[in-house]
């Protein structure tokens, strides 16, 4: 009898309401569709110019004119969010594009070539792995200099060990395939069977870990952002006001948490999209 | 026990070489890849204008890095077995020393961060399993998936604003006395603390559907006792797998903390090297970060042999045919 109740105490839990479009699911979903609109066409948004200071004007509260106040030298903060937006989606992309380009082909190569190749390669990964990521970033910017563009490949860069393993055991369990073993009985060459046969039926769970791979490079792309790393001709990333708004904390508390509340919820809003997704292919 | 030597050894041969991987990569990227370390040393300081081409030699020598890249390599390495990580680019400090100086700071948040993290996360997921209540459950439930959006740099401000400005009670910057240390050990554990909570509760709750727990339940152990006694040692394992990504996060964390909270530390000096472009220096905190990794992946794997005694058998014994049985009524 006991026994009953502990299994109906899961059960709720992993079949869901029965409702047809979860709230939750709506509400993150409209969240991220606003954030992609903002950052891709900010002039909808704002009329201000993000860069344009009227020292008069400045540490104003939210107001209609403001919506979300201005900063310290008499800029309109809302119309810096939603410039900053831009810059945050596109870094974030260049960094997925980095690590699912990059682990991808690494994981190919290192599942399809075998031997030496994938000893090397998987030892590169544990390698960059090993890293703190952070740590590795900040490694890449004394390197090659700050900036969104070098974060952004930064932070793609130390994506790809996981983008690489996935695709890496994808590939071993579609070599031994036995469409594979046809077509190279068929005598298809190696790069055809690589690419006509092995790559399509081996990229969906690599793809499928975009959109968290691309909440993780927000998350990064913010630290770095905060720590003074990604400036950008094209306006402030969301870290970068976040910073800017703690030194302001106690005169212009909205200059803070505004973005600091928007950061947090449309990262939540992307990973609990790509967690469902995920949870559903599993 | 003896069983035991064998793999252990051969993981920590697999450790040593990881950590001279990880060591070879920033090398390349600091080194090799980039142009001019020491023009770039050179524009940090003054501007390129004003330096003759004696003066660039010079300087490369006293940085160590005339000579060409392999000779620059086997040097440094045979370098770092002696513990020598080199002198400081700018300061001419041995890095040793200057990351020994600041590594106890470091490592004190880190360890106020990782206590509050797998206290948090070990009382979150016994609770959420805990309870019977479907709502309370699907609150705390949702609580490390939200935890894993909130990193240092965003939860860190807003408690600084809350706590410290709001309510005055805890102090927003510096590194003297304990009330110092529980703002910027709390925002270091946020996230660490959602990802061991996640993994924790998902094998709690796989572990109470085990046979073993539902004997435990048949013969009269209450619901918390199942899970304390019962189920935790063997929801472990999972939660110890990710001591590498949780040390590493601790670690990450670490520097947007004493940046946040204007602390001393591992961090700041990582930062400031990145900013004077003192590669040295960046080098050795990498270094630092790797080996800080590998040990707690050396130890998470010790750890999961001592709870598992079927690691620790020469062979895997298949599941006794009676468990399959029972799991099936």
């Amino acid at each position: 009898m006991t026994a009953v109740v502990v299994g109906t105490a899961e059960v709720p839990r992993r079949r869901g309401p029965a409702l047809p479009i979860r709230a939750d699911l709506l509400v993150s979903g409209v969240i991220v569709a606003l954030f992609v609109l903002v950052a891709i066409v900010p002039g909808l948004f704002t009329a201000a110019d993000p860069q344009l200071a009227v020292p008069e004007e400045k540490l104003f509260a939210p107001s209609a004119g403001h919506p979300f106040g201005t900063d310290q030298i008499g800029r309109d903060q809302f119309a810096r969010m939603v410039h900053g937006a831009g810059v945050s989606l596109w870094a974030g992309l260049l960094s997925i594009v980095v690590s699912l380009g990059v682990g991808g082909l690494l994981g190919l190569v290192a599942g399809y070539v075998g031997r030496a190749a994938d000893t090397f390669l998987m030892r590169l990964c544990d390698a960059i792995l090993a890293i703190p990521g952070l740590l590795f970033a900040l490694t890449w910017i004394a390197a090659f200099g700050a900036g969104a563009r070098s974060v952004a490949v930064a932070v793609g860069i130390a994506g790809v060990p996981t983008v690489a393993r996935i695709m890496r055991a994808e590939v071993q369990r579609t070599r031994t395939s036995v469409y594979v073993e046809a077509a190279l009985a068929c005598g298809v060459r190696p790069a055809g069977v690589l690419f006509g046969h092995v790559l399509p039926n081996s990229w969906r769970p690599v793809l499928a870990l975009a959109p968290l791979e691309f909440g993780q490079a927000l998350l990064a792309m913010g630290a770095l952002g905060y720590l003074g790393f990604s400036d950008s001709t094209e306006g402030p990333e969301w870290g970068a006001l976040i910073a800017q708004g703690q030194t302001y904390l106690v005169v212009a508390p909205w200059l803070l948490f505004i973005p600091a509340l928007s950061l947090a919820v449309v990262v939540i809003a992307v990973t609990h999209l790509s967690s469902l997704r995920n949870g559903r292919h599993a | 026990m003896r069983s035991l030597l064998r793999p252990t050894l051969r993981r920590a041969l697999q450790a040593v070489v990881t950590v001279w991987a990880a060591y070879t990569l920033t090398f390349l990227l600091l080194n090799v890849l980039p142009g001019d370390a020491v023009l770039a040393r050179v524009g940090a300081d003054t501007g390129l204008d004003e330096i003759s081409p004696e003066q660039l030699e010079e300087l490369r020598r006293s940085m160590g890095l005339d000579g060409s890249p392999v000779t620059q390599y086997l040097d440094r390495l045979s370098g770092l077995l002696t513990g020598d990580l080199g002198d400081s680019m700018r300061t001419g400090a041995p890095v040793a020393t200057t990351i020994t100086d600041a590594l106890p700071a470091t490592l004190g948040l880190a360890a106020a961060g990782f206590v509050v993290a797998v206290v948090g996360a070990a009382v979150l997921a016994v609770v959420t399993v805990r309870t019977r209540s479907v709502w309370l459950r699907g609150l705390l439930g949702s609580l490390p998936g939200l935890g894993l959006g909130l990193p240092a740099y965003i939860i860190g401000p807003l408690l600084i604003m809350v706590f410290s400005f709001g309510l005055r009670l805890l102090p927003a910057a510096g590194s003297g006395g304990p009330e110092a240390l529980v703002l910027p050990a709390v925002t270091l554990a946020v996230v660490p603390g959602a990802m061991i909570a996640q993994i924790l509760v998902s094998s709690l709750e796989h572990a109470l559907a085990q046979p073993y727990a539902t004997t435990a339940v048949a013969k009269g152990a209450g619901r918390l006792r199942t899970i304390l006694v019962h189920c935790l040692r063997n929801a472990l394992p999972p939660a110890l797998a990710m001591a590498g990504v949780v040390v590493g996060t601790l670690l990450a964390g670490s520097v947007l903390v004493e940046t946040i909270y204007s602390r001393a530390g591992l961090g700041r000096v990582m930062l400031d090297a990145v900013n004077n472009v003192d590669l040295t220096v960046v080098q050795g905190v990498a270094l630092v970060g790797a080996v800080a990794v590998v040990v707690a992946n050396l130890a998470a794997d010790l750890g999961t042999r001592l709870l598992d005694p079927r690691g620790r058998a020469p062979r895997r014994v298949a599941p006794v045919v009676p468990v399959a049985v029972g799991s099936a009524s």
